[in-house]
């Protein structure tokens, strides 16, 4: 039986964490001065968890915090730390687990399920459409789908698909249409398929390694060069950037070797500047690194990876200990993505 | 005598001589030494007379490879599925390996096996070809005295074997050191699967010699534009002895990691930052797994300099890892003649005397003093 004494006491504890609750509330900034963009913020569509729950576990992307997400989980953290804008996207493993039809069906049903939260909270949310990549056909759809009836501001594509490198020209007609529309194409680390035993290893790596191939195959696969209109966002990119750039001759800290390869025609590093990359999880060494670049000022945006991460905790490392000037720090929180997306500079 | 002065100016101004010049000026280097080992040392001058060209010879190459007729005969497939279109390597013989290291001034190469290594699945083939590998290097050993050294094979992840293979290297074969992949079946070599070899090796204060290999679920990857399947591996190596806590846990191994100038800069960077260490982007304490800092296990272990560049140098400089780098050519690998190329290469970089001095036998030495 508990006490009265323990009840009383319990009930106080419930009333300090209302009122503490109350207090960030009020010390939070007002809807007119929330400015930062986040653009790696994570939706968890109900139908899409339940349809996907065990894949989502395997893959290391179904932790309980993440099967409890809803949009109020979003909602208060962006109001407490000003958050004008985060820009919706799925995270790994995607929508495809090896059925076109289940690809398509749950490309829509995320999709439509992040426009409708986009309709709720006005200004709010935007998009980056899943497609179900490698089913070309069906991506193709869903690209117009999403650009022309829903308005997206990109499409979501993750860093490989049944193991392929998503810049394998395998890819190439997806991307052929991403140019034309000279899309934002929002990428986002998974483990490939035939790497995914290894995710259970306590010391895996896979994720930073799917990135690698990812950046490496887009840059030394001619895809960048080849389609220089799509806006490529790199998301975790910040952590692999300087060391392409390195594997492949360019280092930060000296002059390219070689002359300037057919898939970087203007130098390895200028390939790789044209790159976007966000802040999520980055550490102070990524931020030197893509400063060295010549990135920081111009490429690099805020991320949270919510409900992975955290938006006080992405704003609070950005702000204290990236080691970045003011100007650094307002170009990630929202100057670059205002230039990116026009729409949301109001 | 040389002069250091004059050395350095000229190992510092590349292209203002040609290329000759640069390796006559580590003749001079090597002649000199020699003149004051000649005064005591009565088998320096016993190796010298057997070289071709007499030349002084002075540097140790700690990764050099033996294709044993009997391994290309039964794995020539496996081989070219690792490294497609890798085919220099088949025309390997023992006298190829003497007349390249002659050529180049190596008194000393370390032999050990390359990728896929002896395992390809089955226990009793594991241990067979284990032991004929390494019977064969130590056979090359007594055929050339004094010229070669040896990093055993052993058959992981077959443990059991692989554990009679170590005491039957070091006790019977006075093996150098042993040879790993980078991983097994998948499996980094960190793993706790193989705690039990990592132990003994330990209790041996053994070197190891880890050599990249690519994951067997990763072979498909291979050959694709912008594969890099062979760094990955190192990297997923590094990080499970790192993180898996073999580093912390078996301090008196004595680890090269071939290959390693390209990934240990990035994983004390990123992994000693992003993961809580000491590392540069200003941690949170040490992890549990490096309890006095990711950089104190990582600046434990030795790299070579098979196909490096200025940049991974300048990246082991900062990281205050300059004697932790030794001479290694990859030869058969790398090219018509790894181990002439090799050397080229690092006669054209920034280095002060001493660091060159070091990577090219001093380091090499402090681990295996029976090749001074």
């Amino acid at each position: 039986m508990l006490s009265r004494r323990q009840i009383l006491g319990g009930l106080t504890a419930l009333g300090a964490g209302a009122l503490l609750r109350g207090d960030l509330t009020a010390q939070s900034p007002p809807a007119q001065t929330r400015r930062v963009i986040d653009v790696h913020h994570h939706i968890v569509p109900p139908q899409f968890m339940a349809a996907h729950r065990d894949d989502m576990v395997r893959g290391g992307a179904g932790q309980p915090y993440v099967q409890a997400w809803t949009p109020q989980v979003t909602l208060e953290q962006m109001d407490a730390q000003g958050v004008a804008t985060s820009i919706l996207s799925l995270s790994t493993p995607g929508t495809w687990f090896g059925s076109v039809q289940d690809g398509r069906k749950m490309s829509r049903i995320v999709n439509e399920y992040a426009a409708q939260l986009g309709r709720d909270h006005t200004g709010r949310f935007g998009l980056f459409a899943a497609i179900p990549v490698p089913d070309i056909d069906g991506t193709l759809k869903e690209i117009e789908y999403a650009f022309d009836v829903l308005k997206a501001d990109g499409v979501g594509i993750m860093t490989s698909y049944d193991t392929i490198p998503t810049g394998d020209k395998t890819f190439w007609p997806v991307f052929e249409e991403l140019n034309r529309r000279k899309a934002v194409v929002f990428m986002h680390r998974t483990a490939a398929t035939c790497c995914l035993g290894l995710r259970q290893d306590p010391a895996n790596q896979e994720f930073i390694v799917d990135d690698l191939r990812a950046l490496n195959g887009f840059l030394v696969g001619g895809t960048l060069a080849k389609f220089p209109d799509v806006k490529l966002i790199h998301s975790h990119g910040d952590k692999v950037m300087a060391w392409v750039a390195k594997l492949n001759g360019a280092p930060i800290n000296g002059p390219q070797r070689g002359p300037n390869p057919p898939w970087a025609p203007d130098g390895i590093q200028a390939q790789l500047r044209k790159v976007y990359v966000d802040s999520a999880g980055n550490n102070k060494f990524s931020m030197i690194e893509l400063r060295a670049l010549g990135m920081l000022a111009t490429r690099v945006m805020f991320g949270t990876d919510v409900p992975w991460g955290n938006v006080k905790n992405n704003l609070d490392a950005l702000r204290e200990r990236m080691g970045c000037s003011r100007e650094e720090i307002e170009a990630v929180e929202y100057k670059t993505a205002r230039q990116l997306f026009p729409k949301y500079n109001v | 005598m040389f002069t250091s002065k004059a050395f350095i100016s000229k190992t510092l101004t590349p292209g203002a001589e040609s290329r000759r010049d640069f390796l006559a000026g580590w003749g001079t280097l090597a002649a000199g030494a020699l003149g004051v080992a000649l005064a005591g040392a009565s088998t320096s001058r016993a190796q010298s007379s057997s070289s071709k060209l007499m030349a002084p010879r002075r540097i140790i190459d700690v990764h050099h490879h033996i294709m044993p007729p009997f391994y290309i005969h039964e794995h020539r497939r496996d081989q070219l599925k690792v490294g497609p279109g890798i085919t220099q390597i088949f025309e390997w013989i023992p006298e190829q390996a003497i007349e390249r290291m002659d050529a180049s001034g190596v008194a000393a190469s370390i032999l050990s096996i390359s990728t896929p290594g002896p395992w390809f699945g089955q226990k009793e083939e594991g241990r067979r070809l284990s032991r004929q590998i390494n019977d064969y290097a130590a056979k090359m050993r007594e055929t050339y005295p004094g010229r070669f050294g040896l990093f055993a094979a052993i058959p992981l992840p077959d443990t059991e074997g692989s554990m009679k293979e170590i005491e039957y290297a070091f006790d019977t074969l006075k093996a150098d050191g042993i040879g790993l992949m980078t991983s097994y079946d998948s499996l980094p070599v960190g793993s706790r699967e193989f705690a039990p070899v990592f132990d003994e090796l330990n209790r041996r204060k053994a070197i190891v010699f880890l050599h990249r290999t690519v994951a067997s679920c990763c072979m498909n990857l291979r050959g694709l534009p912008g594969d890099k399947e062979f760094i990955i591996d190192d990297l997923r190596a590094l990080n499970s002895l790192l993180t898996g806590g073999t580093l912390a846990r078996c301090p008196d191994l004595r680890l090269i990691h071939a290959h390693g100038d390209k990934t240990l800069p990035w994983v004390a960077h990123h992994i000693g930052a992003g993961g809580g260490g000491e590392g540069r982007g200003g941690g949170r304490g040490n992890p549990a797994y490096a309890p006095q800092g990711v950089l104190h296990e990582l600046q434990k272990i030795y790299v070579d300099t098979a196909g490096n560049s200025q940049d991974t140098m300048d990246d082991m400089r900062e990281l205050g890892m300059m004697d932790q780098i030794m001479f290694g050519t990859d030869n058969p690998y790398g090219g018509s003649d790894a181990v002439r190329e090799n050397l080229n290469r690092l006669m054209g970089f920034q280095l002060t005397q001493d660091e060159l001095d070091a990577i090219g036998r001093g380091t090499a030495l402090k681990l295996l003093p029976k090749f001074a």
